[in-house]
């Protein structure tokens, strides 16, 4: 990946490697930076690095800085709440933070990504890491669990993405971030963007008129359903304003018919590729080209992949979408290990997702657990539980998805029994991240139960 | 076209009592997040008003009458 990246930077050293709001960065200038972050942290001999910010070109250069230094590097948003940080900065020995931001930790040390030039310059230290990045994602336990990927990982899928159809056609293109960097489908964009020499351009704000400029310049989209659901809602988002947005690439959560069929009316043209993977083997392992054939077929949904283009070995294992081989992970920080197992010392992962294979194309139909998939995040809805419970006042909890009429979570409601009467929202912010939290709290004198004593989750969902 | 119920549109977005609330803020309350902004406006759209993100005023999102404001606005 080094040396791809490193190729194009004496190829091209001029072309954009990265814009965001009105600033730009070059593929030179972003290498020079970066070699200059890494000696910096080569020199304070730390490993992993905690990169905590927003989108921005400084955030870049630390992740590229990382990977030349051989750091893992673990990306966080700022919108996650310090006691949560804290526990991963526990979990993982973590004692160095970038940031631009202001956060105020103990026994860390909390370097500003503007200011590097002051800090004391140490001795080498040799580094053998393999890992490339840790992603945090919502755990069952109640704590945001490690998801380690390595350069064998990385690699692959690098390989994959860049000769997946029709993306491997572009040259020098611009491609669109939308997501946070902590949030896995911004791998794809990110890597499939530098190790291609493509520039890769990013917007601050979901959901606000700044991405219709943005759009303007896009060739290739990589966002969520959801995001694009937003797009199509501006009847000048089309095919005629917009005309070099040749191919989104979709990832992260159920790709709706109904939106398909809506988005090829504004693009008639455009090239639809629905991706699919869990965290754990790398950001995707599947992806498939959505035609407008596949919109008048009886199946009410969309494939998730094609059996020739997958990125690693995809069985279905009791229903279970299993997943072996060079996308998987090498299992998860601290000894976590749902879901993850060796077989003939290959990696292999449950993905927990329902679906199945035929006619060469790979479904998937739902999940087998209480995680879900909201606002494009992974969330297990017992990790919302375990951290009201946190709360002195409350007694007991449930938490439970509502759908919408096309099977995709709509809002998240917590069924609360309460000791005293407190702002659970409010007090919620210091445990978990806003997406996290729930939007209604329904206040209950008891939660139901079923005959074997457990909390019935089908009768809570009909409570008003 | 009937008369839209934009409360119990949002009632359907959100499943939260709240929105019957008068002069509740939907926005300082946390119901109408960037996910429910969507889905309201795709309901809307499913009912034949189309309200363009890039034309409307964002601050009448805060309140139920502010939305019906916004949806008589596009109706014409």
């Amino acid at each position: 990946m080094i040396e791809k990246i490193k190729e194009i930077v004496k190829r091209n050293p001029n072309n954009i490697a990265y814009k965001i709001n009105n600033e730009r960065i070059t593929y030179k200038e972003l290498w020079n930076k970066a070699t200059y972050y890494s000696e910096y942290l080569i020199n304070q001999g730390v490993d992993p690095v905690i990169i905590y910010g927003h989108k921005s070109i400084s955030i870049l250069i630390s992740i590229l800085s990382c990977i030349i230094s051989n750091r893992t590097y673990i990306p966080i948003e700022t919108s996650m709440p310090l006691y949560r940080l804290k526990k991963i900065i526990k979990s993982t020995n973590t004692s160095l933070i970038l940031t631009e931001n202001k956060i105020n930790l103990d026994n860390i040390s909390i370097h500003n990504l503007n200011e590097l030039e002051k800090y004391k310059i140490h001795k080498d230290k040799n580094n053998n890491n393999n890992i490339v990045y840790i992603i945090f994602t919502s755990g069952s336990s109640g704590e945001a669990k490690g998801v380690p990927i390595s350069k064998d990982n990385l690699n692959n899928f690098i390989n994959w993405i860049s000769n997946l159809k029709p993306l491997c056609d572009y040259k020098n293109i611009n491609v669109l971030n939308q997501a946070n960097f902590n949030f896995d489908l911004s791998v794809a964009d990110l890597y499939y963007s530098l190790c291609n020499g493509h520039t890769l351009i990013s917007f601050n704000r979901d959901n606000s008129e700044e991405i219709f400029d943005v759009m303007k310049e896009i060739n290739v989209a990589v966002m969520t359903p959801t995001f694009m659901k937003y797009c199509l809602l501006n009847e000048e988002f089309n095919e005629k304003n917009y005309k070099k947005f040749k191919c989104v690439y979709f990832c992260g959560e159920q790709l709706e018919k109904k939106l398909v069929n809506k988005l090829f009316l504004h693009f008639p043209n455009l090239k639809i590729i629905n991706a699919y993977g869990p965290t754990e083997a790398t950001s995707a392992v599947s992806a498939i080209r959505i035609t407008k054939d596949m919109l008048i077929n009886e199946k009410k949904l969309l494939p998730v992949g094609e059996t020739q283009t997958f990125a690693t070995n995809i069985e279905i294992i009791d229903n279970e979408i299993v997943l072996k081989g060079k996308s998987v992970f090498n299992g998860y920080l601290n000894n976590y290990t749902q879901g993850y197992y060796k077989e003939n010392n290959i990696n292999c992962y449950k993905t927990g997702d329902i679906g199945y294979i035929e006619n060469n194309k790979l479904y998937c139909i739902g999940r087998k657990d209480n995680q879900i998939k909201y606002k494009g995040y992974r969330i297990e809805l017992e990790d919302i539980e375990y951290n009201i419970n946190l709360i002195d006042e409350v007694e007991d909890c449930a938490v439970i998805a509502k759908y919408n009429e096309n099977n995709i979570v709509k809002t998240i409601v917590a069924y609360v029994v309460l000791k005293k009467d407190i702002d659970i929202k409010m007090k919620l912010k210091k445990y978990l991240p806003d997406y996290m939290i729930p939007k209604t709290i329904k206040i209950i004198d008891k939660l139901p139960v079923n005959k074997n004593g457990k909390i019935d989750r089908r009768e809570l969902s009909k409570y008003e | 076209m009937n008369k839209i119920d934009v409360k119990k549109l949002l009632y359907e977005i959100c499943e939260d009592k709240m929105v019957y609330e008068d002069n509740i803020d939907l926005v300082e309350s946390g119901l109408l997040d960037s996910y429910a902004f969507i889905e309201l406006f795709s309901k809307l759209e499913d009912e034949g008003i189309s309200l363009q993100p890039t034309r409307i005023d964002r601050t009448k999102l805060r309140t139920v009458k502010g939305i019906e404001e916004l949806i008589n606005e596009f109706k014409k």
